[in-house]
């Protein structure tokens, strides 16, 4: 077998396309992709309709984008209402093909479908994260994912000789996943989240584990769901971990940092990745703050065409020092989550590292009250660690509230809680950070 | 209770595994569990003969809510649900995802539900979801946390689905205990418990291993036409 202990690719070949191959590996797709989802998406063909287009309309990349109509959640959620289909008019096949449906979240209402052959499209990228961690055929990778719900696929690992040992993604795992990772030895932990490392830490301080030694074995783990508090960055690296920050690329595929931990890697191949204006679609500047649009290039089940991914980034197409050539991101929040006070953008990203800064609120817990998007004042609700806590709750809140006025410049109002109480009904994952009351 | 499994050493194994799954053992220990690639195709083909007695068509929904670790024992009835020409749709079996369950039952036409648990029960009434009402018409795969609170809903078809050891089990249309693949697993009842050895190589191997739950084992025939033999659980 040949050694590819020093191979730094995965698939070298697509993760070094030059960026001309890689514009045209889209066209190409692209072009295959119109007639077919046009003859088999009821969605699609509605939105065209209204557009008045047709395949025929789309010669070239610079036809798509110019011509075809966006689709979002909303769009999709409206056509499974209006319609009774449960896949909201995206599917192109059906049964024996058709063989699963996972889910988004389902944060902001229904979870939305998300149909699939047996063939995962996020398999092609998380094995390249996974690779450009560190491992290697015949490695343990410890899968910690916050749900399964696109099915219990650990076998996705294995076309890279990566096999799996799962774990619940539930504080109360802690040990078992201590266990784990001291009896198999993993080399990449997939993944991390806020209430889990708030679990290592208190894990470790019931049982004084030596944690550094415990994890030794990691060459990298991988965070994701929410931004990591830069507290928790310091605690986890603090056992000798390397972090790993992931987001999903528009429920297409994953996308993640590599070791030169300078943006998120977008898989061009994968999906098509269009950074827009929100408000006049048009595109944004390298290094701009613009919306993730993506287009799906290698699903023939249901495909997302020029969806709108509500999440705001920074994206770059500029070579990565790690020799990539497809495009970064940064994540910058959700444009659902973003709040205008007094004319100000204010999202979640921006209270974080300020609430991080104290001892008390230091595992960056809160939620900002969102009645509606503009507001003239804003309320958050911040999580405290009662254990913690020194003086008068209200002292606490009087410094948080100099803080977050001084550096914001915005009117503020805050209400304390425990994190006990903010975290028990949330998810095991993250905590919701808005929310309407 | 004396029980034994023939090898643990989980790093001196012919087959390679694809996963490290676990099981638990009679005293409620988590134990990994090694799992090939072979073993993932042997068990995949006695689910479908499991879902083979069933008329269920092509392109009908089935829902598996499972949590991540019970891939060994799932993941396998997930390709049969694929080979059957079904649709498989995923929830965890979490109090905190039975909004996403709640929301699969509405929106989506099911046929049948696997591996139903007490979690998945609580959190739909903690949402003010009835169960009864929403599983009626159902084929239901209780795991045995649930099977009792699901037995009475007169309107839902409730099976046992069960894990026994390293081994699973699942009723078929007529009832007569959960059937276990005959090819993988010898299985005997010793004192009233069921005792486990494995008749081709695994990763992982049992002889005579004791799982700590009391059955007892039918070899007759059923009326599924399935000749794998059937567990029913003492009293």
């Amino acid at each position: 077998m040949l050694d590819q202990s020093n191979y730094q690719y995965f698939d070298p070949h697509i993760e070094t396309l030059p960026r001309e191959q890689i514009a045209k590996l889209q066209e190409s797709r692209v072009l295959q992709l119109i007639p077919y989802v046009y003859q088999r998406s009821p969605l699609v063909r509605e939105l065209w309709s209204k557009a008045g287009i047709t395949p025929d309309d789309i010669q070239s990349m610079d036809d798509f984008k110019a011509k075809v109509p966006f689709m979002d959640k909303d769009t999709i959620r409206a056509y499974r209402d209006q319609h009774d289909d449960p896949f909201g008019g995206l599917t192109c096949a059906t049964a024996p093909h058709l063989k699963g449906v996972g889910f988004t979240s389902g944060t902001t209402g229904d979870p939305t479908p998300v149909p699939r052959s047996e063939r995962h499209i996020s398999t092609e990228s998380t094995l390249r994260e996974a690779w450009q961690i560190g491992a290697r055929p015949g490695d343990t990778i410890c899968d910690m994912l916050f749900t399964f719900r696109d099915g219990l696929s650990l076998d996705r690992w294995m076309e890279a000789g990566f096999i799996t040992a799962p774990v619940q993604h539930l504080p109360s795992e802690i040990p078992t996943f201590i266990e784990v990772s001291r009896q198999l030895r993993p080399t990449v932990l997939f993944m991390l989240s806020t209430p889990m490392i708030m679990a290592l830490e208190q894990y470790q301080k019931e049982t004084d584990d030596d944690l550094t030694e415990a994890l030794s074995s990691y060459k990298g783990v991988i965070f994701g769901g929410e931004a990591l508090n830069p507290h928790f960055r310091q605690l986890v690296e603090s056992w000798g971990l390397e972090i790993f920050i992931l987001s999903s690329l528009g429920d297409i595929a994953t996308t993640m940092e590599c070791k030169a931990h300078d943006g998120l890697h977008t898989w061009e191949d994968l999906a098509l990745v269009e950074h827009l204006d929100p408000v006049t679609n048009l595109p944004v500047a390298d290094g701009e703050r613009g919306e993730l649009v993506v287009t799906s290039l290698s699903d023939d089940v249901a495909p997302l065409i020029r969806y709108r991914t509500d999440d705001l980034i920074s994206f770059t197409t500029k070579p990565c020092s790690c020799g990539r050539t497809h495009g970064r991101l940064t994540p910058l929040g959700r444009i659902g989550d973003e709040m205008i006070v007094q004319g100000k953008s204010i999202l979640p990203v921006d209270i974080l590292p300020l609430v991080s800064e104290f001892p008390e609120t230091s595992s960056g817990l809160f939620q900002l009250i969102r009645p509606q998007r503009e507001v003239d004042v804003l309320k958050l609700r911040i999580g405290f660690d009662p254990g913690s806590l020194t003086g008068e709750l209200n002292a606490l809140r009087a410094r948080l509230l100099d803080k977050l006025s001084t550096e914001l410049q915005i009117p503020l109002s805050i209400d304390m809680i425990s994190n006990e109480e903010l975290i028990k009904n949330s998810p095991p994952n993250k905590i919701p950070r808005v929310t309407k009351t | 209770m004396n029980n034994q499994a023939t090898s643990s050493d989980i790093t001196n194994t012919a087959l390679q595994p694809v996963t490290y799954g676990r099981y638990f053992d009679a005293k409620g220990k988590r134990i990994v569990l090694p799992f090939s690639y072979t073993e993932l195709e042997r068990t995949r083909r006695f689910a479908l003969r499991l879902l083979n007695s069933f008329h269920f068509r092509t392109g009908n929904n089935i829902l598996i809510t499972a949590l991540l670790d019970q891939a060994v024992q799932l993941m396998p009835v997930e390709r049969a649900i694929y080979a059957a020409g079904l649709v498989l749709v995923s929830a965890d079996s979490s109090i905190y995802d039975a909004k996403r369950v709640e929301s699969i039952i509405r929106r989506f036409e099911l046929s049948a539900a696997i591996n139903t648990t007490s979690a998945t029960l609580d959190g739909l009434e903690q949402l003010g979801h009835d169960p009864k009402t929403l599983f009626t018409g159902l084929t239901v795969w209780a795991a045995p946390c649930a099977y009792d609170r699901l037995i009475d809903y007169p309107e839902t078809s409730v099976l046992r689905y069960m894990e026994i050891g390293p081994a699973i089990a699942m009723e078929c249309p007529y009832k007569n205990g959960a059937h276990i693949d005959r090819f993988e697993w010898q299985v005997e009842s010793m004192d009233d418990e069921l005792v486990l050895s494995s008749r081709v190589e695994r990763c992982a191997d049992f002889f005579q291993y004791r799982t700590g739950i009391r059955g007892v084992v039918h070899h007759g025939s059923c009326q599924c036409g399935n000749p794998d033999p059937r567990i029913i659980l003492s009293e």
